[in-house]
Order: structure tokens, then C-alpha cells, then sequence
């Protein structure tokens, strides 16, 4: 019984101190993010720099805390972005069905079938690079889960009879989907939005180590890999580093998601 | 108060199959096949037969919460068979239905205030206060008290639910209410208090009841008049003493001598085989397979519904 729950205690931990780390850098970080110092190039970790620093001199510890509001900001937007439309659009098929429930699911099998690398870099060709189209980007690839588990949920939960009882009593579609059903199958949908949150932060890294995302001299925590990995054999920390907390970021909403899971099923 | 609140003339349900080959067309569910019945104004009328032989479907045909394949549903006069959006909202405040599945009909995750203030809300009652105040004194309606109104359905007993199930369908003051096995999931003692119950609503609030049951006992003891289905079809219908004492068709003596006690001299007829598939019905009269009263005539021709005596109908060979 209790084993079962180390997944979640992990998770809520590694995520809890991220989410510190990341309130801290919002007012404190040792060193000024941007600042150089040509001094103290590829310094090993020290009392003053516990984890080095850069080409440039700059602090990575400072960039690191900087980078996990990117890796959140991100994380949150895209899923709340994927969550809303594919909570939506996944409500409207399930619940519907017929050539509408069709039509909506073979549009997503399509997005699915899409490599998400390949979508983003193509819609951040067409509409310039930046964050925020980087965002937009990965919430559209992430829709079509959100939509599927969505339905599945529907679908299930049309079928009952509170969902037939309060459509004799005249409560209109739109308020049974959203009112009546939503409540019901949200469970799944939050274990998703956790998976969804750790593979929305390795997409940023990704599209940001590819040079698509956030663009310099604003840190993230893909793009310090980037710009490390030329200089690999000379400081390895300053690869590491950034490698380490991408790592844990998607560990912890992965734990996160699989201790949500462990816990619904022991309640049902 | 008397006249015919509702009438349903030849409704047919058919489900159709999920289609497995392109070219050959899919078979259907004969849930309902050309099923007729009146109900007057305050009686209670008692819908019995096996599962799976469309009594539920039929309920949820007149609630419309199904569309049917065929034939007319009327109320207080007026066709309702194929009526939408703003008259279908206004029916429901006179029709409504008590669900056979007592847990599944309660929302899990809403509190039971909730539950029962959705129709208000859904009839367009805005003001809270008022949607409140009906709520609280409705209660007492079910013998409930305020204590209540905080729970979830997961915190009352199956009897408890029943009663919130019922006094969501009384919230609306409906005219007419189908109860679908209303306490076919209670301990017995349960179901004389929420029958007992039903029937003193029934007279306060001046109510009609289609009562959907597998169970003749109850019908019986609950019912003033009763018809057997079997296979989506009506094979006898009479007031309920009349069938009880003179049933003619052999499937309603076959159902009768399964109740325990009460006829303890007369011989346990116990039929033979399974309900037929309902997808392929078979030939002539439906019953024929598991009659004990065979003759030659069923396995070839269907019996047509006659009067044995006023107001007692039944749909057998034996009587032509």
C-alpha cells in the first residue's frame, strides 16, 4: 500500500523544489543573468560559482534559476493551451459521436501522425522565431491527447444514467458536458496534463537547443545546452549542468503524473 | 380526473447493429415491436416481463429519451412523438422518469442540493433564494429532512437514494411519472417503504405511474392495471385482480406461479430454454419456442391481440 505512493512523494518534492527555485530567481539570483566576466571564463564549480560558469563568464547557477521560468512558463501555457482545446474538441466528440466524433478523430490521429518536432519547426518557420510562438506550437501538439483521454471519458460517461437523467429534466448539452460529465472524468485529464507538462518543457528544450525558441541572451535551459555542448571537452559542467535539471523537471511531473494515477486507482 | 393522459399506438424500437460487412445490411434489436396501451389519469399501469424484453426501451421511448422507429406517442392529447427544443422542455415538467439504476442516476460528485436544484435551474428558475426554498420543502415530500441537502450520493443508503431519485422527478411537479424497477435494487424491506411511499405521493400529488418491473408481485400489489410484454410485444393485458385471478396466456401463467407463497397449490410452471434472441426473433408467435401449450399453429402464425372479456386482452392461439 504504501510503496505505492513513492512515486507521488518523489514527484511532489523534485517539482516543489523547482517551483522555489524558480519564486527565488524571481527576485534573487547570485549573479546578474546577463552579466559578463571575461576574467573567470569556463570556471570549475567554487564556493563562488557552485556550478561554474559559461563561455562568457556568467554564472550558470544564475542562468539555470532564470531558465526553470522559461521551463515553466512554457510547461503551464502549453499545457493550459492543449488542455482547454483538447478537453474541448475531445467533450464534442465523445459526447456528440456519429460523423462528428469521426471527423474530429481522424483530424487528430492526423496531428498525431505529424512528428511534433517537425510541426513545430515548421510553424516556427512561417510564423517567426520566438517564445511565444514556440508556446503556441507545443499546445498544439498537444491537443490531441487531451482530446482522446477527453473522450474516452465521454463516451463512457454518457451512457449513465445521471447524464440520462438530467437530460429528461431538460439541462441543455452544452451544461451536461461541462457541468454534469467534466467533473467525472477530470482525473485522467489532470494525470495528462502532468505528462503533458514534462513533455511540453523537453519540447522547448529541444526546439530552443535547435536555436527556435528562446532566443539569446535570455537563458533556457535547451539553448545553455546548446551553446555548451562546442566547448564539452573543456568544461563538462557547464553541459551537465543544464542537462541535469531538464532531466529532473521531467522526472518530476512524470512522477508526478504516474503517483496521480496509483492514487485514483486505489480510490476506485 | 379521469381521460387518457397517455397513449402510445404501435411504437416500434429497433436498434440497428454495428455493421460488420460492407455489402450485407446489419441486423436490428427488435427491441419494441408494435407495442399499444392507454393510460387514464391517476391510475397506476404495471409494464412486466423479463430483462431484455423492451419494457425499459419503452419507458425511455415515451421520456424521449430515445427516438422511435415507428408509431406515435400522445399526451394529454397531443402527439409528442417527434416534438424538439422548447415544447420537448416544457414536456419534461410534465413527464418525468425514476431510474432503475438508484446510484447511477445521482451525479458522484455533486452534493444532493445540487442534484435536486438542477432541474429547477434546467426550467429556468434563476433565483436562488427560491430554488432553495423549494428544495427544503419538497423534502418532506420523501420523509426526508435538511441533514441531507450537504451529502453525496456515495454518503446515503440505497433507500435514501431512491428517495432523492423520486423527489428529483417530483421537484418539476410532473403530471405523469415512469418509474423503470424503481426498487428492484432495495432489500425487500426497503421496497414496501419507497412502494408505500410512492402510492402516498401518488394520492397527495394526484400522479399517474407507468411502473416498469420484471417482478409481478410488486406490479401486482402496486398496479391498477398491468400488461406482460414479451419479446418488444404486448401478450396479455388486464386490471391487475382480473390477471391475477384469470391469467390466459401461458407466459403470464408462467410468471404468476413463479411468485413464492401466494400460490403455493397451484404447480411452479418452470419454461424452458432462453429468451429468443431479439435480433432474430422467431417465426409465428413469439413465445412458441418455451410455450408449454405448443400447438401447431404458433410456430407459423402470429396470434392476434383479442378481448377475452372487458378489458382483459391477450395475444394467444388458445383464444381465437
Amino acid at each position: 500500500m504504501k510503496r505505492k505512493r513513492v512515486s507521488l512523494y518523489i514527484g511532489i518534492s523534485i517539482i516543489a523544489s523547482l517551483l522555489a527555485m524558480m519564486v527565488v530567481s524571481l527576485f534573487y539570483t547570485p549573479y546578474p543573468v546577463t552579466e559578463m566576466n571575461r576574467d573567470e571564463r569556463f570556471a570549475p564549480p567554487s564556493a563562488n560559482h557552485p556550478l561554474g560558469t559559461d563561455n562568457f563568464g556568467r554564472d550558470v547557477l544564475s542562468r539555470i534559476m532564470k531558465g526553470s521560468q522559461t521551463a515553466f512558463f512554457v510547461g503551464l501555457i502549453a499545457v493550459s493551451v492543449g488542455g482547454l482545446f483538447g478537453v474541448l474538441v475531445g467533450a464534442i466528440a465523445g459526447y456528440f459521436g456519429g460523423m462528428l466524433d469521426e471527423f474530429i478523430m481522424r483530424l487528430m490521429d492526423a496531428m498525431m501522425a505529424f512528428p511534433g518536432i517537425l510541426f513545430a519547426l515548421m510553424f516556427v518557420s512561417i510564423f517567426g522565431v520566438g517564445i511565444r510562438n514556440t508556446i503556441i506550437a507545443i499546445g498544439i501538439m498537444s491537443i490531441p491527447s487531451f482530446a482522446r483521454i477527453t473522450r474516452s471519458g465521454f463516451i463512457q460517461h454518457k451512457e449513465f444514467e445521471y447524464v440520462k437523467n438530467a437530460r429528461v429534466k431538460g439541462v441543455s448539452n452544452f451544461r451536461i458536458m461541462f457541468s454534469h460529465i467534466l467533473p467525472n472524468v477530470l482525473s485522467p485529464i489532470i494525470v495528462a496534463a502532468s505528462m503533458g507538462f514534462s513533455s511540453a518543457v523537453l519540447s522547448e528544450a529541444a526546439l530552443s537547443y535547435l536555436g527556435l525558441g528562446v532566443q539569446p541572451p535570455d537563458p533556457s535551459w535547451g539553448r545553455m545546452l546548446n551553446e555548451s555542448q562546442v566547448f564539452i571537452t573543456l568544461s563538462p559542467w557547464y553541459t551537465i549542468a543544464p542537462g541535469i535539471f531538464i532531466t529532473l523537471i521531467v522526472l518530476g511531473f512524470n512522477f508526478l503524473g504516474d503517483g496521480i494515477a496509483d492514487l485514483q486507482d486505489r480510490q476506485q | 380526473m379521469s381521460g387518457i393522459i397517455l397513449e402510445v399506438r404501435d411504437l416500434v424500437k429497433h436498434y440497428p447493429l454495428r455493421r460488420t460487412k460492407l455489402l450485407e445490411s446489419p441486423g436490428r434489436v427488435r427491441a419494441l415491436n408494435g407495442v399499444s396501451f392507454a393510460i387514464a389519469r391517476g391510475e397506476s399501469f404495471g409494464l412486466v416481463g423479463e430483462s431484455g424484453c423492451g419494457k425499459t426501451t419503452a419507458g425511455h421511448t415515451i421520456i424521449k429519451l430515445l427516438e422511435p422507429t415507428d408509431g406515435k406517442i400522445f399526451f394529454e392529447g397531443k402527439d409528442i412523438t417527434t416534438i424538439k427544443g422548447e415544447r420537448l422542455k416544457d414536456l419534461r415538467r410534465k413527464i418525468q422518469i425514476i431510474f432503475q439504476d438508484t446510484a447511477g442516476s445521482l451525479n458522484p460528485r455533486k452534493t444532493v442540493k445540487w442534484i435536486l436544484s438542477e432541474p429547477l435551474r434546467a426550467q429556468g428558475v434563476r433565483n436562488r433564494l427560491e430554488i432553495e426554498r423549494t428544495i427544503r420543502e419538497s423534502l418532506e415530500l420523501v420523509d426526508l429532512d435538511e441533514s441531507f441537502l450537504d451529502r453525496y450520493p456515495h454518503e446515503l443508503s440505497g433507500g435514501q437514494k431512491q428517495r432523492i431519485g423520486i423527489l428529483g422527478a417530483l421537484i418539476l411537479e410532473p403530471e405523469f411519472i415512469i418509474a423503470d424497477e424503481p426498487v428492484s435494487a432495495l432489500d425487500v424491506s426497503i421496497q414496501a417503504q419507497i412502494l408505500n411511499l410512492m402510492k402516498n405521493l401518488q394520492k397527495r400529488l394526484s400522479l399517474t405511474y407507468l411502473f416498469i418491473s420484471h417482478d409481478l408481485g410488486v406490479v401486482h400489489f402496486f398496479c391498477d392495471r398491468i400488461a406482460v410484454m414479451y419479446l418488444g410485444e404486448i401478450v396479455e393485458m388486464a386490471e391487475a385482480t382480473e390477471l391475477y385471478v384469470n391469467p390466459c396466456h401461458p407466459y403470464t401463467q408462467s410468471l404468476l406461479s413463479a411468485i413464492p407463497g401466494e400460490n403455493a397449490a397451484s404447480q411452479r410452471i418452470i419454461l424452458q430454454g432462453d429468451a429468443p434472441d431479439p435480433t432474430n426473433p422467431p417465426q409465428g408467435c413469439p413465445f412458441h419456442p418455451r410455450c408449454f401449450k405448443r400447438m401447431e399453429i404458433c410456430t407459423h402464425t402470429r396470434p392476434r391481440s383479442v378481448e377475452v372479456s372487458k378489458g382483459h386482452s391477450v395475444g394467444c392461439h388458445l383464444y381465437p
